[in-house]
């Protein structure tokens, strides 16, 4: 999950990125073991539901609204830190 | 709950009754509802770790069956579209990482994971690859670690630890960084481990692979290894009674060889890790080292003018207390002599047996007499063979016939029987085996059993109110057991197996025969062990009489004679360790480097340890103590440098030496080759004084009786001479 939120910010995102985050959020949703990585989709789930159209910028259009991302350090540090804080890698 | 106690529950739609306890999983198993699993094994302990066996009971998440017990009235399903939905993806993130085919793929293409995710239509992962590899571990003989394969799903774990016992492997790391480890994460070759190959067997992917083993890691440089099948195997006599299954799995655990006459199959000193069988064609076995120890001389013009070292044979220097010991002990079922170290082996014979099961050095050399063929063998195939009645019997039988004789006879106290004796002797005689860390015989336990050693190490120790004392390490051509037997009491000591041990068990009433026969022998053994019990008496009180501890537990007080450096005259200018190399053609037996006691350091040179585990492991036995507890190395030394690597201390070194050798490239031709033998501080004794106290500029290095020199520091005058 790091690496596909961490694509996003660096223009590597794909279209079919946004069916597989809900695919795989849900997979860590229903079969974690513990609560943590059940609740690991939880603030991707809000970004996706409330800032959804600044997503598909990123993945469709490689558009950084905020200027933040696609320029270097500053994007791998934020997107980076951005990614981790949602929790680490599934399993 | 149902009449009979029988959970019932609905699975799938089928209305099922199972016994209160059955998981989920097995629940649906009985009633022929498979569930996929890759972490669950029906002879490990259920742990839920891969989430493949998720079925929905109607929670807020799915749960895993093989951990979940069923519950009255549940309602499963467990192939639902929201449950293979989700399995699908798992497959998905499992496979992104997963080096498809890997090994197991390619080699039986049963890999556990690769067959789910064909099933569940995985094709292309979608998921991105891991960045970072996580690397091989193939140091293990018999055993391949892919990590990349890895699903850590623990069955290997749970094999090696459940199921062996044997501890070895491990989870280590967190989250993206976890893996399976060995101990403490050492490669596994370094590791405890014991190739049962429990944890391959667990491997659900190719993590964990049988090495594609013919030519890897068999000895290296021989003869092309010829692969046998198990079916060949078991045409041979000593194989039968091997379950075929376990031949079938280690199948490449054994090679068969084919010698050339004069090839050389092992060489003494070198390390190895299989056994071999010899099926046809003789072989020869001997020691190439020079007989010899070594001996360092000054020359004619006084003291330092020149100091040689040179090699030099009992005959001609003859060592205080010098055994008459006249059989080499080897790793083979013969023993050398001394004066002709070199013995014939033929069909039906093992060698290597130390090697494979302890990992010891080579204790000799062995070249192929006539053409021959032989089967090399790992330490798993070994150790079933052991276990196996044909095989032992036959070993027994060519033990008795041929070594009983020379092993008896190798040890001075029993010189003396006669040929009809040890005739009597050899139907009575039992080969026992015991495991490492086997007690053969406790203190106090009744004696009625004599034993030599056959194989690997015994431990003697004696348990007093100070604690435990380690008397002895005994190793191949010793005895023991004669103690209570000679006083019809009990035992006086406790023997322990240090390793994989093999003891000719010689019956009290056996033993009782041949003293009352021999009375020269009751007298010799009488006599030794008068010996051993006043040394083992003095050293006991010492150890009672001295109060300081710490002057004890760095075993100074049991030394007679300790080079010290005084640290506040000592500007660690070195000039003691350049005078020791000077005295012994520039190798040292002196480092710079010890324990400390008061403003002394005690410099290394051996100390005499209470626990000498120098003695523990030399292949052909050849380093002892004298009475005095000074360390001598046998002539027979090979220069393997085992000891060395024991002594905690490193007051052992290896003293090269060049001889004139038989030449690798040209049979039949000399050249000169360097062998090696271990050497440690001898205290020039054939000077005035130690070179290293002579060299020192600050008078701090001097050689002193501990207990004279300590005497009024302890606050008692303990040593004899005050």
């Amino acid at each position: 999950m790091v690496d596909i939120l961490t694509g996003w910010t660096q223009g590597r995102g794909s279209s079919s990125d946004l069916a597989l985050i809900d695919e795989l959020s849900e997979a860590m949703r229903l079969t974690s073991i513990c609560g943590l990585g059940q609740v690991v989709p939880a603030p991707i789930a809000s970004v996706l539901k409330f800032f959804r159209e600044e997503v598909e910028a990123h993945i469709l259009r490689r558009e950084c609204p905020s200027g933040i991302c696609f320029s270097g350090a500053a994007a791998h540090s934020s997107a980076y830190v951005s990614a981790a804080s949602l929790g680490a890698r599934p399993s | 709950m149902s009449p009979t106690g029988n959970i019932e529950l609905t699975i799938d739609g089928n209305k099922v009754s199972v016994p209160a306890g059955t998981s989920v999983f097995d629940a649906a198993r009985m009633n022929g509802i498979a569930i996929p699993t890759l972490c669950h094994q029906q002879n490990e302990t259920p742990v839920g770790v891969c989430r493949l066996c998720v079925v929905d009971v109607g929670a807020r998440v799915l749960t895993a069956s093989c951990v979940r017990p069923a519950e009255n009235n549940m309602v499963v399903a467990t192939s639902s579209e929201k449950v293979t939905q989700a399995r699908r993806t798992l497959l998905d993130l499992l496979m992104s990482d997963h080096p498809s085919p890997c090994a197991r793929q390619q080699h039986s293409g049963d890999c556990e994971l690769e067959t789910h995710a064909k099933q569940a239509g995985i094709g292309q992962p979608r998921f991105p690859k891991s960045s970072t590899g996580r690397g091989k571990d193939i140091s293990s003989p018999s055993i391949a670690v892919e990590f990349d394969s890895c699903i850590l799903c623990d069955r290997c774990i749970r094999g090696c630890s459940e199921i062996r016992e044997n501890f070895v492997l491990a989870r280590m790391g967190k989250g993206g960084q976890a893996g399976i480890a060995f101990d403490n994460n050492l490669a596994m070759g370094n590791s405890s481990c014991v190739s049962c190959g429990e944890c391959m067997v667990s491997c659900p992917t190719g993590a964990l692979t049988n090495k594609g083993v013919t030519g890897t890691h068999f000895a290296r440089g021989l003869a092309a290894a010829e692969t046998v099948t198990p079916e060949d195997l078991k045409q041979l006599p000593v194989f039968k009674g091997v379950s075929g299954t376990f031949l079938s799995l280690n199948q490449g655990a054994v090679v068969k060889r084919h010698f050339k006459k004069g090839e050389i199959i092992c060489r003494e000193g070198e390390y190895g890790s299989t056994a071999f069988y010899i099926l046809e064609g003789k072989a020869r076995v001997s020691i190439s080292s020079p007989i010899a120890h070594v001996k360092t001389d000054g020359g004619a013009r006084g003291f330092l003018s020149k100091l040689t070292s040179a090699l030099t044979s009992r005959q001609d220097d003859r060592r205080e207390e010098e055994t008459n010991q006249r059989y080499i002990p080897i790793d083979a079922p013969v023993d050398l002599a001394y004066g002709n170290p070199v013995a014939e082996l033929g069909p039906g014979d093992l060698f290597g047996e130390m090697t494979c099961m302890s990992l010891y050095p080579r204790s000799a050399t062995v070249r192929a007499e006539t053409d021959c063929t032989m089967l090399e063998m790992l330490r798993n195939v070994l150790d079933i063979m052991q276990r196996n009645k044909n095989f032992r019997a036959q070993l027994d039988t060519s033990y008795r016939k041929r070594a009983l004789d020379s092993h008896l006879r190798g040890v001075p106290v029993f010189a003396g029987l006669t040929d009809e004796f040890i005739g009597t002797l050899r139907d009575h005689v039992e080969l026992v085996r015991y495991a490492p860390g086997q007690v053969i015989c406790r203190q106090g336990d009744p004696a009625n059993t004599f034993y030599l050693v056959r194989i690997g190490f015994v431990k003697v120790t004696q348990t007093h109110p100070g604690g435990e004392m380690v008397l002895a390490y005994l190793s191949r051509g010793d005895y023991f057991g004669e103690t209570g037997l000679l006083r019809g009491d009990v035992r006086t000591a406790t023997c322990t197996a240090l390793d994989h041990v093999e003891l000719v068990c010689i019956s009290g009433d056996d033993f009782n025969r041949m003293i009352s026969q021999f009375p020269q022998v009751r007298k010799k053994l009488e006599e030794a062990e008068e010996a051993h019990l006043r040394q083992n008496r003095e050293r006991i009180a010492m150890a009672q009489n001295v109060p300081l501890d710490s002057f004890l537990s760095q075993g100074l007080m049991e030394a007679q004679s300790l080079l010290l450096l005084d640290l506040e005259n000592c500007t660690r200018c070195d000039a003691c360790v350049r005078a020791c190399a000077d005295a012994h053609d520039g190798v040292t037996r002196l480092v710079r480097e010890g324990l400390r006691f008061d403003h002394y350091l005690v410099a290394t040179s051996c100390r005499q340890c209470k626990d000498p585990l120098c003695m523990v492991g030399c292949p052909v036995g050849s380093i002892r103590r004298r009475n005095s507890l000074e360390v001598i190395i046998e002539d027979w030394c090979i220069g393997c440098g085992l000891c060395a690597e024991n002594c905690p201390y490193g007051n052992i070194n290896l003293h090269p030496f060049e001889v004139m050798g038989d030449d690798p490239d040209h049979p039949g031709r000399k050249k000169p080759v360097v062998k090696k033998k271990a050497t440690s501080c001898d205290l020039c004794t054939n000077q005035a004084e130690p070179s290293c106290v002579y060299a020192c500029p600050h008078d701090a290095a001097h050689r002193v009786d501990p207990r004279e020199f300590f005497a009024g520091m302890l606050g008692r005058s303990s040593g004899p001479k005050s």
